[in-house]
């Protein structure tokens, strides 16, 4: 009892910090989905300032194609995260029996969650990429 | 306002963005769509409050929430939460005042 206290002490101080998202070795895909998604999130922030600084900024041409795959990540994985947030696709609760034994909440419908999650994410960045280098260069 | 309710409105915005946001790509973007929507200057201006709003909440809050699991203590998390919202109305002002001006409604 008294190990599980220390262990909820070191936690709540949070001593590991940013180096903490990247803690990802041992765990699912949906711990470097997590990662990712801070990051992508901090990048659009640099991008929204830049963009509001110098009104409708944006860094043109591949770059805005890269921009398009940080922003629909965000999206398609903020998506699996909503449907998550709101009890869908998350499988019924389960007693963990055994430590190697992996929680349903990443196990079950969630898997085809972040198969439609990254899916999305693909088609998305595909459509962004199209409009940011052949149709808005057209439109001068 | 409870953690909660906070991240609630978190999802909310994000769907909001998602909505707006695609709009305000269409309208910049598209030759066809983005003709339509910036021939109604109440349309894009109204649908860039709602973005702005819902932007700005989004990744201030995501700042905040970064800011607050770094150093867990509470008179921080206060103080943090605070100039965070303030900063936020500020540049929401800011923001709603050059729209204005961008679009000739000031």
């Amino acid at each position: 009892m008294e190990a599980e206290s220390e262990f909820k002490e070191y936690y709540a101080k949070n001593m590991r910090g940013i180096s903490g998202w990247f803690k990802v070795r041992a765990y699912t895909i949906e711990r470097w989905l997590y990662a990712a998604h801070r990051i992508t999130g901090i990048l659009i922030v640099l991008f929204i300032l830049a963009h509001f600084y110098s009104t409708g900024w944006h860094p043109g041409l591949w770059w805005d194609a890269l921009l398009g795959v940080i922003v629909t990540f965000h999206t398609a994985n903020g998506i699996r995260l909503i449907l998550a947030e709101l009890g869908f696709a998350v499988g019924k609760p389960l007693l963990i029996k055994k430590p190697s034994q992996r929680p349903v909440s990443i196990e079950g419908v969630q898997r085809y969650v972040v198969v439609f999650a990254l899916v999305l994410f693909i088609v998305l960045a595909a459509i962004w990429a199209y409009y940011a280098i052949i149709v808005q260069p057209m439109m001068g | 306002m409870r953690e909660s309710t906070i991240m609630f409105f978190h999802y909310i915005t994000a769907i909001l963005i998602a909505i707006t946001g695609l709009i305000h790509l269409l309208a910049n973007n598209e030759p066809v769509i983005g003709a339509v929507i910036k021939a109604n200057p109440v349309l894009y201006f109204g649908n860039m409050a709602v973005f702005l709003a819902a932007l700005l909440y989004h990744a201030f809050n995501g700042v905040r929430v970064i800011l607050i699991e770094m150093v867990p203590d509470r008179c921080w998390t206060k103080w943090i939460s605070w100039a965070v919202l303030i900063v936020g109305i500020v540049t929401y002002a800011v923001g709603l005042q050059v729209l204005m001006v961008a679009l000739g409604f000031a």
